[in-house]
C-alpha cells in the first residue's frame, strides 16, 4: 500500500527509444502542497518522464514512484493521481457525461460526481454534447474533469494550456493554486517559463533529458543578473573609470555601453567623478525566460534559442554565450 | 474488477458501434433464415424429395458463420479503438493493473458477443419459421444443440477479436487483416494445403475450425434426418456440399472444431493481454 504522503520522488529515471536517449538519469522529488514546473524545451523529455511516472512507460533504468509506490502498484490508481496528459483521447461518439460515467465506474466513483467535475471545469452546459464537437480547451477542461473525478491527493498536468484562452489559462492557474493550498501536490509541465511564473513555487528544468536546476522559483530569480546601458559622451574615458572601479564594460552594436552587474546609480556616480555626461541610461534584468532559456540552451544546435527567442542584445559577443556555456553544465558556475 | 467490467459495459454502450453491428447480424440472419428455407435450393430439394427436412438449422448455422464476423469485428475494436481515439490513456491511468483491464474488456464483450449470438438465433429461427413453418426445425433438442453451439462461436469468435485488436492495436490493419484473412486468405490457404496432399488440414485453420462449431452440428444432424426420412443412401459428397453454405467440414465432429478454435481463441487473448501489459503507451 501507499503511504499517503503525496510526494513524488523520481531517481535515476532514463529511457531509450531505440538509438535516442529521451531521458537520462533524472532524479528530482515534488512535495504536497506547493505547484512544482516540470519545464524545458519541446522534445526535452517531459512527456515521456511523466508517462514513466505514471506507469505508461516502461523505464529502461531508475524508477518513479508516487506515495513511495511505483504507478502499477496504487489498487485504484485515480484516486491517488489524476493526470491531464497531451494528447489524451476521448471518443468523438460518447457525451461529456457519459465519458466521466465510464471511467467513474472504474474507480468506483458514485454517478453524480461526474456533473460536480463538470461543473468544477465549467462544462456544465456541454455535458450531454458529443467530445467530437468540442473544441481544444473544452477537451482540456474535460480531461481535468476526468482527472478529478477520483479526488485525487496528486495532479499532474501536461501542457494544460494548450488551447486554452487567456481566461481559461488564469482559471487554471488560480484552480491549481488552491489545490495546492489544500496540502496537495501540483506537477505541471510546460515549455514556457513565462507562463507559469505565476503558478508555481518550485521547478525542475530540463534539457536533453537531463535536470539542469531543481530548486526554488524564488532563488532562481533572485540570480537574476541585472546590467546597465549607457548612452556617454565619452564613452572610452567611462570605460577606464568602470574599470578602475572593479566594473567591466562592453559595447553594444548601437554605440552604447554594456556595465553588467551592476545598477544606474552607482555608474552615473563615477560618470560625474570623472566628469563625464550622459545621455541616456536603462536598467536592465534578465528575465526568468531568458534564464531559462540559457539554462535549456544546446537542446537543439547551440545558440539558437538566445538569438531567436531572447533580445538580440544579450546574444551580442560577449555575456550571452558565456552564460549559455555555463547554463549547461549547471545552474551555479555561469550565473 | 466488478468496477472495470462495469466501465467497459458503460464504454461499449454509450457510443453507436454496438448496435451498428448488430443490425448486419439481424439483418442476415433473418434474411438467411427466411430466404434461405423458402427460396432457395434447400426448399427445391424438399420439394423433390416429398417430405420435410430441417433446413432451419442449416439455415441458422449458415447466418451463425456469416455473424461470427460482425462479433470478431466487434472484439477487434476494444482494444484497438481507444488506441486509436488514444483513450487508452485514461483506461489505464484509471483502472490498474493493466491485465485486470483487459481482463475486463474480455468479459464485457465477451457477453455482448453473446447477446449477438442470442439475436442471431432468434432472428434466424424466425426467418426460418417464416420460410418453411415449424418443420423446419425438427426435433427441437436439434434446435436447441445448433442454437447453443452457434452462442459458443459468437463468444469464441469475440474473445478471438479482442485479443487480435490488442495484439495488432491499429484499428483499421485490424479490421482489414480480420476482413481479407477471412474471405481470401483462408481459401488460398486451404487450397495450397489441398494441392500439397494435405486434404485434411484445412480443417485446422481458424476460420474453418470456427465454422464447424456449429457447421459440424447442424450438418450431421441434417444428413441423419435425410437418410431416415427418404431411407436412402446419402453419399458424404453431400455433406462437403452443404458444408459450403453452413461452414464447418467433414474432417472433424463437432466438438473436435471447437477445441481447434478455442485454442486460437486463447493464444490470441492471451497474446493480446500480454502485450498490454507491457506496451509503451507514448
Amino acid at each position: 500500500m501507499h503511504d499517503g504522503s503525496g510526494r513524488i520522488a523520481v531517481g535515476g529515471l532514463s529511457k531509450s527509444f531505440g538509438p535516442i536517449n529521451a531521458v537520462t538519469d533524472l532524479s528530482f522529488t515534488v512535495e504536497p502542497g506547493s505547484v512544482t514546473g516540470f519545464l524545458g524545451p519541446n522534445g526535452s523529455g517531459k512527456t515521456t518522464t511523466l508517462r514513466m511516472l505514471l506507469g505508461l512507460i516502461t523505464p529502461s533504468s531508475g524508477a518513479a514512484v508516487i506515495n513511495g509506490v511505483p504507478f502499477a502498484q496504487l489498487s485504484n490508481p485515480a484516486t491517488v493521481v489524476g493526470a491531464v496528459l497531451e494528447s489524451q483521447g476521448f471518443h468523438p461518439g460518447r457525451t461529456a457525461r457519459n465519458h466521466l460515467r465510464s471511467y467513474g465506474a472504474a474507480m468506483n466513483v458514485p454517478d453524480e460526481r461526474a456533473d460536480q467535475v463538470l461543473e468544477l471545469v465549467g462544462l456544465s452546459g456541454a455535458a450531454t454534447r458529443r467530445t467530437g464537437g468540442f473544441s481544444l480547451g473544452m477537451h482540456q477542461r474535460l480531461a481535468l474533469a476526468t482527472a478529478l473525478l477520483g479526488d485525487p491527493q496528486v495532479l499532474i498536468l501536461d501542457e494544460p494550456s494548450n488551447g486554452l484562452d487567456p481566461e481559461g489559462i488564469a482559471w487554471l492557474r488560480g484552480f491549481l493554486r488552491s489545490f495546492a493550498a489544500t496540502g496537495r501536490t501540483v506537477l505541471i509541465s510546460s515549455h514556457l517559463l513565462r507562463e507559469m511564473e505565476h503558478t508555481v513555487d518550485r521547478v525542475v528544468i530540463i534539457s536533453r533529458g537531463r535536470c539542469v536546476y531543481d530548486g526554488d522559483l524564488e532563488q532562481l530569480r533572485s540570480a537574476q543578473r541585472s546590467r546597465v546601458l549607457v548612452e556617454a559622451s565619452d564613452p572610452g574615458k567611462l570605460v577606464e573609470s568602470l574599470r578602475q572601479a572593479g566594473m567591466d564594460a562592453h559595447y553594444l552594436q548601437d554605440g552604447r555601453l554594456a556595465v553588467p552587474d551592476t545598477d544606474s546609480r552607482t555608474v552615473a556616480d563615477l560618470a560625474l567623478q570623472a566628469g563625464i555626461a550622459l545621455y541616456g541610461m536603462q536598467d536592465e534584468r534578465i528575465d526568468l525566460e531568458q534564464l531559462f532559456f540559457q539554462l535549456t540552451s544546446g537542446q537543439y544546435t547551440g545558440g539558437q534559442y538566445a538569438q531567436g527567442g531572447a533580445d538580440p542584445r544579450w546574444a551580442a559577443p560577449g555575456a550571452g554565450r558565456q552564460d549559455q556555456q555555463g547554463g549547461n553544465s549547471g545552474f551555479g558556475g555561469g550565473f | 474488477m466488478g468496477a472495470l467490467v462495469k466501465a467497459e459495459f458503460r464504454k461499449i454502450f454509450t457510443i453507436n458501434l454496438w448496435w451498428a453491428l448488430l443490425v448486419p447480424v439481424v439483418v442476415l440472419s433473418f434474411g438467411a433464415g427466411w430466404f434461405g428455407t423458402y427460396f432457395g435450393s434447400l426448399d427445391q430439394l424438399r420439394a423433390d424429395l416429398g417430405t420435410t427436412l430441417p433446413v432451419g438449422l442449416l439455415t441458422v448455422s449458415m447466418s451463425t458463420n456469416f455473424s461470427t464476423l460482425f462479433a470478431a469485428l466487434f472484439g477487434a475494436m476494444a482494444v484497438a479503438a481507444e488506441h486509436r481515439n488514444r483513450s487508452i490513456t485514461t483506461t489505464f491511468l484509471t483502472g490498474s493493473p493493466r491485465g485486470a483491464v483487459i481482463g475486463a474488456k474480455l468479459i464485457a464483450y465477451a457477453s455482448v458477443g453473446l447477446g449477438y449470438g442470442v439475436a442471431n438465433f432468434l432472428f434466424g429461427s424466425l426467418g426460418g419459421l417464416l420460410g418453411s413453418g415449424i418443420d423446419g426445425f425438427g426435433d427441437p433438442l436439434d434446435w436447441l444443440a445448433v442454437g447453443g453451439a452457434g452462442l459458443l462461436a459468437m463468444v469464441l469468435w469475440t474473445v478471438l477479436g479482442v485479443g487480435f485488436g490488442a495484439l495488432v492495436v491499429n484499428s483499421v490493419a485490424a479490421i482489414t487483416s480480420l476482413l481479407v484473412y477471412r474471405f481470401v486468405i483462408e481459401s488460398i490457404l486451404a487450397s495450397v494445403f489441398v494441392r500439397a496432399g494435405l486434404t485434411s488440414a484445412g480443417a485446422y485453420l481458424p476460420a474453418a475450425a470456427g465454422g464447424g462449431i456449429v457447421g459440424n452440428v447442424a450438418v450431421p444432424i441434417f444428413i441423419q434426418d435425410l437418410k431416415q426420412s427418404t431411407g436412402r443412401y446419402v453419399p458424404p459428397e453431400a455433406s462437403d456440399a452443404l458444408n459450403v453454405f453452413t461452414g464447418g467440414s467433414v474432417v472433424h465432429t463437432w466438438w473436435v472444431s471447437l477445441l481447434i478454435f478455442t485454442g486460437y481463441a486463447a493464444v490470441f487473448a492471451a497474446g493480446g493481454w500480454l502485450l498490454s501489459r507491457q506496451r509503451d503507451i507514448t
